[in-house]
């Protein structure tokens, strides 16, 4: 038995259209499952309900086998960091940790000693009488953490809790909450709408769109084996190149070239995808690309261009110069390729020969 | 430009100077006559600083008449009514503010109704159900008629509004119930709505004067705004009793005026706190 079910779970806010419909998911003891997707498709309203901060419409939410569709918050053993920290302005922060604890009725000597520990891991000990108004966003942010772990609770919900954060300071805090999650073995939920965050901390990413699953899967698996167009142009700095593939006569091709597919698909209709890291100028293959501007991360280097109209990008490992306008070839790594179908949009398993 | 600016800044500070001193005026008036003998009272012109001071102008007033009594009355029931208001309108507010129920906004557009009604078209229903409660002549029956109260109603829910959404949530999923969340978190957080209400209510029910007139008729049931005023009709010769009758004001007042320094601390300690902390 999984700790967490959902089942058929169906969500209508006051006469509006569904935000969630036919929801099922079942998150193992222990895992951190990040639901990654775009603004507005329904993340923060599934964690709300898993909190019991929203009513569910239909279907039923299973906590370790029980039925948790009526049960108030406070008898739910969850834990939330909001997407807005959500501190209490008018305590300080040794309070705001606290608080939970104190409304489960725990020893004031206990409550203090369980904050000065969470206040020592987060780098809050300095700050403990202060009041949320005099900390910056992320101290705030921290102090919204160290109220959650500080609960010990058997479910940990995150509502993009580093949204708010610099660049440099999500990336400490990132590394900071998989810590965390490794030594508290806590089942975790963590909802974001940026894939870096979802790639580097989860062991499943559940991605969503308009409220429903679009794929389940490690980060490995949604990256190299996108169920489908949207996964596939939504996963990955720059996305997955995506190409109409064009059907005579049974035969596939990419622009002029001619691909040759292992499987026989008959005429079903075809998008080629590939990714920027997979792809590579090699000025003797069919494909041609005319370069529209480079951009030099440091790192890396990537071609941007349109390959008969449609925009393409490769990641460039050479030093060599492109101008714009200048048409140079594109090779790819056969082994890498997908395949959507071009009216569902769903992947479809086909191989290339070589 | 500046100095413009300048002489518009002191032009104004004079003016508000004048208003505010013709607006303290009675009550300096007040607090001068009544230490002064009963015929420097009427000299012209006013002299600020009394020639001689008659402190026995207080004990002869608390002779004269039970102030100590009223005073008691009026504290009490004021203490008790503002009590049970800001008790009531907080339950009431939060209801209004933080959950969903059918005719939600109905109910407080009624609530706002009643307010737009004028309070002496409330006194004869109010009298008769007083009377039906035997409680006429009563000081109980003058805190009940008063424990609700929209003008704190209306104030406390139009800021409990101002509270984010994802604090009340907070609280919850930190398994607060409902009542936790009220006192511990919204009323804390509105501390200034709060003391408004608190010292609008205070001021508006120790100077409440009509209706305990018509409630209360026992000389020693009287609240100190009713008594008072008893007291200066029944001194007959008027010009020989001011130092009494304006010893007797005095004593009415200073409660109040305490309250309002007490309170009125509280406004800049909290205005301060709130913006250092943002
Ligand atoms: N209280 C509400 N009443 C009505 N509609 C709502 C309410 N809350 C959210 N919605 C709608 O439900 C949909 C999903 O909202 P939700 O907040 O779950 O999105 P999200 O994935 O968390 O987005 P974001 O990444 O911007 O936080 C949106 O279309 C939103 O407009
Ligand atoms: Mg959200």
């Amino acid at each position: 038995m999984d700790l967490i079910e959902l089942k058929r779970i169906n969500k209508q806010y006051e006469n509006k259209e569904k935000v969630i419909e036919d929801f099922d998911l079942n998150i193992k003891k222990g895992d951190f499952t990040v639901f990654l997707g775009p603004s507005g498709c329904g993340k923060s309203t599934l964690l709300r309900m898993i909190a019991g901060l929203e009513k569910i419409s239909a279907g039923e939410l299973l906590i370790n086998g029980e039925l948790q569709n009526d049960l108030p918050p406070k008898e739910r053993n969850i834990a939330m960091v909001f997407q807005n920290y959500a501190l209490y302005p008018h305590m300080s922060v040794e309070k705001n940790m606290g608080f939970g604890l104190k409304m489960r009725g725990i020893d004031k000597q206990i409550i203090k000693q369980k904050v000065t520990d969470a206040a020592k891991i987060l780098n809050l000990t300095d700050y403990l009488d202060k009041f949320p108004g005099n900390l910056s966003g992320g101290q705030q942010q921290r102090v919204a953490l160290g109220r959650a772990i500080v609960r010990e609770s058997e479910i940990y919900l995150m509502d993009e809790p580093l949204s708010n954060l610099d660049a440099k300071l999500r990336a400490v805090m990132r590394e900071e909450i998989v810590t965390l999650h490794k030594q508290m073995a806590a089942t975790t939920i963590y909802v974001t709408h940026d894939q870096t965050e979802a790639m580097t901390m989860a062991d499943r990413i559940v991605i969503l769109n308009h409220g429903d699953i679009q794929q389940i899967g490690t980060p490995k698996e949604v990256y190299q084996r996108p169920q489908n167009m949207f996964v596939a142009s939504f996963i990955g700095i720059p996305p997955m190149n995506l190409i109409p593939l064009k059907n005579h006569d049974g035969k596939y091709y990419l622009e002029n070239a001619e691909l040759s597919l292992k499987d026989d698909l008959g005429n079903q209709p075809l998008v080629f995808g590939i990714r920027p890291e997979d792809a590579f100028v090699d000025n003797a293959a069919p494909l041609k690309m005319k370069v529209t501007y480079i951009e030099d991360m440091g790192a890396d280097r990537y071609v941007h261009g349109l390959v008969n109209g449609t925009k393409f990008t490769l990641r460039d490992g050479s030093n060599n110069d492109y101008q714009v306008d200048q048409e140079i070839g594109v090779g790819f790594t056969a082994q890498q390729v997908s395949f959507f179908d071009q009216v569902s949009t769903n992947r479809v398993e086909a191989n290339l020969w070589k | 430009m500046k100095k413009v600016q300048k002489i518009q800044g002191w032009a104004l500070f004079i003016i508000l100077l004048i208003i505010g001193l013709l607006m303290v005026y009675p009550m300096i008036w007040m607090l001068v006559s009544s230490v002064k003998s009963a015929n420097e009272i009427l000299n012209q012109p006013l002299q600020l600083i009394p020639r001689s001071f008659h402190f026995d102008n207080f004990t002869n007033a608390l002779k004269a008449a039970p102030f100590m009594q009223w005073l008691w009355n009026s504290a009490w029931t004021t203490v008790v009514i503002v009590f049970m208001q800001l008790f009531f309108s907080s339950l009431i507010a939060y209801a209004l503010t933080q959950f969903k129920f059918m005719g939600r906004n109905v109910l407080f557009a009624i609530i706002l109704a009643t307010y737009m009604l004028p309070s002496a078209t409330t006194y004869i229903p109010s009298y008769v159900i007083l009377g039906k409660m035997h409680l006429i002549n009563s000081l109980i029956g003058l805190v009940i008629s008063n424990l609700a109260n929209v003008f704190v109603i209306f104030l406390l829910r139009q800021s409990f509004m101002s509270v984010p959404k994802g604090i009340i949530e907070a609280a919850r999923s930190d398994g607060a119930s409902e009542w936790t969340i009220l006192w511990q978190i919204v009323v804390p957080m509105n501390k200034n709505a709060v003391l408004n209400a608190t010292l609008i209510g205070f001021i508006t029910n120790f100077n409440g004067y009509l209706w305990p007139s018509l409630l209360l008729n026992d000389t020693k049931k009287q609240v100190i705004s009713v008594g008072l005023n008893s007291f200066s009709n029944t001194q007959g010769a008027f010009d020989q009793t001011f130092p009494i009758i304006m010893a007797g004001t005095t004593i009415a007042v200073v409660p109040l005026i305490i309250v309002y320094v007490i309170l009125q601390k509280y406004f800049v300690q909290s205005s301060k706190t709130s913006s250092i902390k943002g």
